[in-house]
């Protein structure tokens, strides 16, 4: 398919409400498309009766979000493995206590699910200042972390770590598209067309060709100078400035940095760094590409 | 509906905006944010910090994207602008008439209150003037009292903007306040008292006009005021040396 063909079809693709039908979306900054007038009454509706009506039962249907709480802090070493039970139950008795001041303080401008992920990780706070802060900072080795066999479910993990980098570039609305194309050019990944269509989807023609001849192929042999020196005349006139080469580098390895803050979490549970993330970035462009290739 | 309540005094975002934030991913209308609230995200990392780690939280949860959601669902008051300003626009000119009215009062009070001279004095009054002038007092008395009660029902008026960060919930460290709660009517001098803090913090008590009246650094989970309170409503904050982590008020008879 002409490149310039593809373009048009993308720019068209971006039009429609469905992205993904059009196999040509990552990561869009969402818009809503659907009819709301005859929806169902929302779920929150029932726990907002149930904190008001059965405590009892609402406490209960906080579990599964108290129980990653408590995951994610014995992940990051600040709680200890093995006390979930104790740990659990401390957080349910703050819960418990914090009942009627969340019936005071929810003023249903969001989801009621969300506002209590909010108290509770609050909560999991408080616990870890007050019981766990002063504690010597222990990472047992779980039993089932002693012996490791490559499992089926860990197919899994690369979708999922996908989705999160996903999640992560919504963080930044702007300039997410912008990127992830400077990162696919920091660690020297090919582009494809709607790499930089969705970073400028009205770019002029010879830019696109510029970019796509450039760095559509392999170029691991460039040398990062190089490739964001090739990269400025071009990235100026989409954005308006005037950026050198080095500056456009260090605008890239910046974000890189804050995107694998964000990637590790807080507190940090992973370990990713710029290598790890070129991984990730290869394997999802190895994935468009096949997903490119069956369209075609 | 306004935003400014999704961000604290340090234009962080609270509790609540964080978890708005995360509400628009789950339900993929991130479209749909107050442009200030993408815009700060983008370029906030302890913000963008705070909404992966409750996004991280609420991993397992599934949001059924079809529900109404109570802040993007919301229905618009028509003419909601045009009817702010009219309120506004009515307000001012009742300051105005007020203030007018104030004045007026004032300096009629004034001239009446020149001490008559020595040779007025000495006049004898006749039991009719004696009655006019008594009438004359209790006027001006009548007036005194109105212009102040005018002044003491404006220190109950609420400010709009302190209101906002009443009962909002801030994040990183959940406080619970003993006393008062918001909106107690409260006795001098006044005990602040709280708990789930184990940071010196600083307490501060504003009036309704947003006027810091007292300051204060504390180490313990209380505070007693020094000043005597006039009637009025008050608001107070509780501060550790980065962000505000309470609002509240009370009420001085």
């Amino acid at each position: 398919m002409q490149l310039w063909e593809y373009r048009n079809r993308c720019i068209a693709a971006q039009n429609c409400c469905s992205y993904i039908d059009c196999g040509i979306s990552l990561f869009p900054l969402h818009t809503r498309t659907h009819d709301h007038s005859n929806s169902e009454p929302m779920r929150d509706q029932l726990s907002l009766e149930l904190l008001r009506n059965n405590p009892e039962q609402f406490i209960r249907l906080c579990q599964p979000i108290v129980d990653i709480c408590i995951h994610q802090y014995q992940e990051s070493g600040r709680f200890p493995y093995g006390d979930e039970k104790d740990i659990s139950q401390t957080v349910n008795e703050h819960l418990i206590n914090s009942l009627e001041s969340i019936k005071k303080q929810y003023n249903g401008r969001v989801l009621l699910r969300t506002y209590m992920g909010v108290v509770i990780k609050n909560i999991c706070y408080q616990v870890y200042k007050k019981e766990y802060a002063n504690k010597a900072k222990i990472i047992p080795l779980r039993p089932d972390h002693a012996v490791y066999e490559p499992d089926p479910a860990d197919t899994f993990l690369l979708e999922k770590e996908l989705e999160r980098l996903y999640t992560v570039l919504q963080l930044f609305p702007t300039e997410r598209h912008k990127i992830y194309l400077g990162m696919k050019l920091f660690f020297k990944i090919p582009l494809l067309p709607q790499d930089v269509l969705r970073w400028k989807p009205n770019i002029e023609k010879q830019h696109y060709t510029l970019l796509m001849t450039t760095f559509g192929t392999t170029y691991g042999t460039m040398s990062l100078g190089n490739i964001f020196k090739k990269l400025a005349p071009v990235w100026n006139v989409v954005e308006r400035n005037r950026t050198s080469g080095p500056g456009i580098q260090r605008w890239i390895n910046d974000r890189i940095q804050r995107i694998i803050t964000l990637m590790n979490g807080n507190p940090p549970r992973r370990a990713y760094t710029k290598k790890l993330l070129q991984h990730l970035l290869s394997e999802e462009y190895a994935r468009s590409l096949h997903n490119e290739l069956n369209n075609q | 509906m306004t935003t400014s309540s999704f961000f604290t005094n340090r234009m962080h975002l609270t509790d609540e905006g964080v978890a708005l934030y995360v509400d628009a991913m789950k339900l993929k209308r991130t479209a749909e944010l107050p442009k200030e609230m993408l815009k700060h995200v983008e370029y906030c990392p302890d913000c963008q910090l705070q909404i992966v780690e409750l996004y991280d939280v609420l991993k397992n949860e599934v949001y059924d994207t079809t529900m109404k959601h109570p802040y993007f669902d919301r229905v618009e008051e028509p003419n909601v602008g045009y009817t702010s300003i009219m309120y506004r626009v009515a307000a001012v000119l009742a300051g105005v008439a007020l203030l007018g009215v104030g004045y007026y009062f004032i300096t009629t009070t004034s001239i009446q209150q020149t001490p008559p001279s020595l040779v007025e004095k000495e006049k004898p009054q006749s039991i009719e003037q004696q009655g006019n002038l008594a009438e004359t007092n209790e006027s001006v008395r009548r007036k005194e009292t109105t212009v102040q009660q005018q002044d003491f029902a404006a220190n109950f008026v609420e400010s709009p903007n302190l209101e906002d960060l009443v009962q909002t919930q801030f994040r990183s460290i959940a406080v619970e306040v003993i006393t008062p709660k918001a909106g107690d009517v409260v006795q001098q001098p006044v005990v602040f008292k709280w708990k789930g803090v184990n940071e010196p913090l600083t307490i501060k008590i504003l009036s309704n006009k947003e006027r810091t009246l007292a300051s204060a650094n504390v180490n313990t989970n209380s505070y007693t005021t020094k000043k005597i309170l006039s009637p009025g409503l008050y608001y107070w904050k509780l501060e550790t040396k980065d962000e505000v982590i309470y609002v509240g008020k009370f009420l001085v008879r």
